[in-house]
């Protein structure tokens, strides 16, 4: 392959995907106004995730306007990022709790997370591919997804925010490789654009009641 | 209940259980139909299979629990009415094709039997249990325009109804640590 044919096929790696969601970014935005408090909060958080990701193999952070994608890389197991990326949406959520407890109510930060693995084409910047797409779908989900899936968990059991949840692939990693997290199956669903009935679990921490 | 995922298990829910039967319809390619038909095209289609599958569902004494855009989960009291609405379905569509995009429209069945709970939520009436799953999943291994029943929904079925399927093939299901026996039906 010579180095025009090289530059048009993009880097493929294995990569753990998070999609990192502000939730209710456009009705604080509405409320409290972009420039005065949403800005503001996506740059904060961005901050956090700079902060908490770089150790943990962060590879790519990328603004989808009411929150991030990140990619988790590990050179020595590609698996082993998904655990890594879980344990850094983790820790990103008690750097929100800290920070909640230090700031007036209506500038409170709530997030969800949707962890999934697989290959993805490397763009500067950015990262491509279905499995970026499947993790874009997994953070879609709600409760108002649960009157759709199969064996669901009781709606009002997926909290509205501070939560994180992962793919059948990440589940499977971190039985794998983790004792720290306890994994919940919250239904099977169907996502939009893959075929397919998929187990979708919420996360928690082992010590969770 | 289980996902088949060793140190994952859910309580079962609170409500009546019962041996029932469980078939899931898909629609083969529903995706790309929307992209090349067009909304209006495919939802008018999606109509018509459903008052197809309405009508079925009645004259079996069916009850569906859930529509999913492109096909629906129906419960039924014994093996036997859930076959005979899904071969009824299948032959529907195959004598009087619903044409989307110059294509016919064509249907995966699939059909479990199991312990199933059937209980009130705060979105309706649903139905829980691992049967439900491995019926969904089975679905996903069907044929345009075919019908699979797991071994145990075959073993359900009178004798003499059990003699005109196919040859069992043990198959590895997402979820499920052993393989599952499943019968293919073309009609």
């Amino acid at each position: 392959m010579n180095a025009d044919e090289s530059a048009t096929f993009p880097q493929v790696a294995s990569e753990a995907i998070v999609v990192v969601d502000l939730v209710e970014s456009t009705a604080t935005i509405n409320l409290f106004g972009w420039y005065a408090v949403g800005r503001g909060l996506l740059r904060e958080l961005r901050a956090m995730i700079t902060k908490v990701g770089s150790p943990r193999g962060l590879r790519c952070l990328k603004s989808t306007g009411d929150g991030y994608l990140l990619t988790f890389g590990n050179a020595t197991s590609a698996e082993r990022a998904a655990a890594q990326a879980v344990q850094c949406s983790f820790d990103l959520l008690e750097l929100v709790r800290i920070r909640n407890e230090q700031v007036p109510e209506e500038r409170a930060m709530s997030l969800r997370f949707a962890v999934h693995f697989g290959e993805v084409d490397v763009v500067e910047n950015d990262r491509e591919g279905p499995h970026v797409s499947y993790a874009f779908r997994l953070e879609a989900i709600s409760r108002g997804s649960l009157a759709m899936a199969l064996n669901p968990i009781p709606p009002e059991q997926l909290p509205l925010g501070n939560y994180v949840l992962c793919s059948e692939e990440v589940a499977g990693i971190l039985s794998r490789r983790s004792d720290r997290w306890k994994t919940v199956c919250i239904g099977l669903l169907r996502l939009r654009g893959f075929p397919n009935w998929r187990e979708v679990f919420l996360v928690l921490p082992n010590n969770h009641l | 209940m289980t996902t088949g995922k060793p140190g994952i298990e859910v309580e079962p829910p609170q409500g009546s259980a019962k041996d029932l039967a469980i078939v899931f319809t898909d629609i083969v390619g529903s995706t790309a139909m929307i992209v090349k038909a067009g909304d209006l095209a495919f939802h008018k289609a999606i109509e018509a299979i459903f008052t197809i599958t309405q009508e079925s569902v009645k004259v079996h004494q069916g009850r569906i629990m859930k529509y999913f855009g492109d096909g629906c989960m129906v419960i039924f009291e014994d093996a036997g009415s859930a076959l005979a609405f899904a071969t009824k379905i299948q032959r529907r569509l195959s004598e009087s094709p619903i044409v989307v995009a110059g294509e016919p429209l064509r249907v995966r069945i699939g059909l479990h039997v199991g312990r199933v709970y059937v209980k009130p939520t705060s979105y309706g009436e649903d139905a829980f249990g691992d049967p439900i799953n491995l019926a969904a999943r089975l679905t996903a291994l069907a044929k345009p325009g075919q019908v699979v029943l797991s071994g145990a929904a075959c073993a359900a079925l009178p004798d003499e109804r059990q003699r005109f399927l196919g040859t069992p093939e043990r198959v590895a299901v997402n979820g499920f640590c052993e393989p599952v026996e499943m019968i293919r039906v073309d009609l």
